[in-house]
């Protein structure tokens, strides 16, 4: 009689949690579980009345300090005082300045001091390649990524947001749909966030077909496209939440079936099987499951009533100024 | 035994996103007198503030291209074609062409007429129709109509409308000059609305062909932008919502190019392959 085979002994499946981390490797020097935040805004944020945005950023100041950085600019002084200003309006008692004109500037003199207690960093708007060439692999730049996985928020607004990802779009033209082999540029980000790649002035610049691009060429990469006076705000690498007026979308490319993105240089791309989802104001997204999450009924509603009175509160601005105006006429 | 029920119940449909080529290869306009077959061929230009100049421009293109029976449908307004005979137009005809302008004028003069229901049953009967920028968005059952002012981040019930199209294709909703006014906004905001049709959007000087097998393929420059909401698992559009940003998860978009296709009975695109 023939042996049984005698059966295999079971070893129970541990289920590993899944993180980011275990499918998108960081760069070096990106610290792997920051305790730090990031606030990634669209541009054009709200300065004057209610402003949600510069408000969240505020609140992570604490104690410390706020160290706006204007490298991308071509009017730092500008720059830094509209938003020392704006800073200051809101209540934060420490605002500092950080620029530089020229990358040998910025290594003669590190402005390490500026860095130092800094509780939020916030890179305004310009040219981004400004801020990466000038200041990417710096002394100063490994002391703000030290700030980071220490627990500091970094926030950035327009091209001061696109620089926090791994990889950034430099150029692309908008209000197109995206061409194969197309001049759309991508350089290297300062890599605060892994496995994303951000797009800013999103809708108001009609940028979807560069952000399919972008995806299509690689999707890995998560697209995250945010709207003018909008944010996302990540706490640690999982998930983020979107707040402000306007929209945020994420275009998912894993299922992703067919792409001629690499074929025919000139010709219009093919991408089938997107995911799309589009998150207004306290929605969240995981990163790591790529689901977008609903906020619970009550926040749903705080944030609904905000924006609304928000919405009425503008209104009656404009009346009020509308008024105003009829008086002036009038008289 | 049963009967074949999968016949063909309409003739094809020629969908185009505006500005098509009318100089160079004209590739979506030689496609819609390739379809015509000779036959005479109705240039509609219900849509337009300018009807006579479109109507010598398409004249002369349509006719570059070996059209020789051409015949102009153009109104002022909806009485003169409550009264036409409308068998005088359409009775041989092969293919009607709407022209751009505003769909909103081309539904308001034809919707209801007797001349409608004769083009319906011509094109029932295997008639091309084909319709380019405002003529290609009226094809619909709804259509996007703009508020005037267009929000970039669409709100809900914000920035566009719906109103009753044609209804020649059913499950669609149509979109035109896609991406270069940038209108994605605005179709998903249209998707969420109803997940249950098809948002499609077009670039200009891109065209779909669809047949009556219900698949249809791309050709032209630019991309066809497909928005599927069968999947949709959250939204925050309601009566109450009004006004605010837009929340939408899980909507499928595709984009195809020239020569791939979509298949509107299994929702699937397909790739050029066979031909």
């Amino acid at each position: 009689m023939a042996k049984k085979p005698r059966p295999r002994p079971r070893t129970p499946k541990r289920r590993v949690p899944p993180t980011l981390d275990s499918h998108v490797p960081p760069l070096q020097g990106v610290p792997q579980h920051p305790k730090g935040s990031l606030i990634i805004i669209g541009g054009n944020e709200t300065k004057d009345g209610h402003k949600p945005i510069l408000e969240e950023v505020a609140s992570r100041v604490g104690r410390g300090k706020l160290v706006i950085a204007t490298f991308a600019s071509n009017e730092p002084r500008e720059q830094w005082e509209q938003y020392r200003n704006v800073f200051r309006s809101i209540g934060v008692k420490r605002v500092e300045h950080l620029d530089a004109r020229t990358r040998d500037e910025l290594i003669a003199t590190p402005q390490l001091e500026v860095v130092e207690g800094a509780n939020v960093l916030f890179f305004a708007g310009g040219d981004q390649l400004k801020i990466t060439s000038l200041f990417g692999g710096t002394p100063l730049c490994e002391a703000i990524r030290k700030r980071y996985s220490a627990g500091a928020t970094i926030a950035g607004t327009s091209s001061g947001a696109a620089v926090m990802s791994e990889t950034m779009l430099v150029a692309g033209n908008g209000g197109e749909s995206h061409t194969s082999g197309e001049s759309l540029r991508m350089a290297p980000g300062l890599g605060f966030i892994p496995g994303v790649i951000i797009d800013q002035h999103f809708a108001e610049r009609g940028r979807i077909g560069r952000l399919l691009g972008a995806v299509a060429q690689n999707p890995r990469l998560l697209g995250i496209g945010i709207d003018e006076d909008t944010a996302v705000a990540f706490d640690g690498h999982r998930k983020f939440q979107v707040l402000g007026t306007g929209a945020v979308y994420v275009i998912d490319g894993r299922n992703v079936l067919y792409t001629d993105v690499a074929e025919d240089a000139g010709d219009t791309t093919s991408i089938h099987g997107l995911m799309l989802h589009v998150l207004a104001t306290a929605d969240s997204f995981d990163l790591v499951d790529r689901v977008p999450i609903a906020p619970p009924p009550k926040a749903k509603q705080r944030a609904q009533d905000q924006q609304r009175q928000q919405r009425e509160k503008q209104h009656k601005e404009e009346q009020h100024k509308e008024e105003q105006q009829q008086e002036a006429a009038g008289q | 035994m049963t009967v074949e029920r999968r016949r063909p119940t309409h003739g094809t449909v020629i969908l185009i996103g505006g500005s098509e080529d009318k100089e160079g290869a004209r590739l979506i306009l030689t496609e819609v007198v390739r379809r015509a077959g000779g036959g005479p061929l109705v240039v509609a230009t219900l849509a337009s503030e300018v009807p006579d100049a479109q109507w010598e421009r398409y004249h002369r293109v349509f006719r570059d291209l070996g059209v020789t029976a051409l015949r102009h449908l153009a109104v002022q307004d909806r009485e003169e074609l409550v009264d036409a005979d409308p068998s005088a137009i359409l009775d041989d005809a092969a293919a009607v062409f709407f022209t751009g302008g505003d769909q909103v004028k081309i539904a308001t003069k034809l919707g209801g007429t007797p001349l409608f229901d004769k083009l319906r049953d011509r094109f029932k009967r295997g008639m091309l129709i084909a319709g380019t920028s405002a003529g290609a968005s009226a094809m619909g059952e709804a259509m996007l109509v703009a508020r005037g002012l267009e929000e970039p981040t669409h709100k809900v019930d914000g920035a566009f409308y719906m109103t009753r199209g044609l209804g020649l294709v059913a499950e669609l909703i149509i979109d035109q000059h896609f991406a270069q006014r940038a209108r994605i906004e605005r179709l998903i905001g249209a998707i969420a609305e109803n997940p249950g049709v098809l948002g499609i959007g077009i670039d200009e000087d891109t065209g779909v062909v669809l047949e009556p097998d219900r698949r249809f393929t791309v050709m032209g420059r630019g991309a066809v932008y497909v928005a599927d909401g069968y999947g949709i698992t959250h939204t925050n559009v309601s009566e109450k919502s009004r006004g605010q940003t837009l929340s939408l998860f899980d909507v499928r978009l595709h984009v195809l190019n020239h020569g791939t296709g979509f298949d509107l009975g299994s929702r699937r695109p397909f790739k050029a392959t066979h031909e």
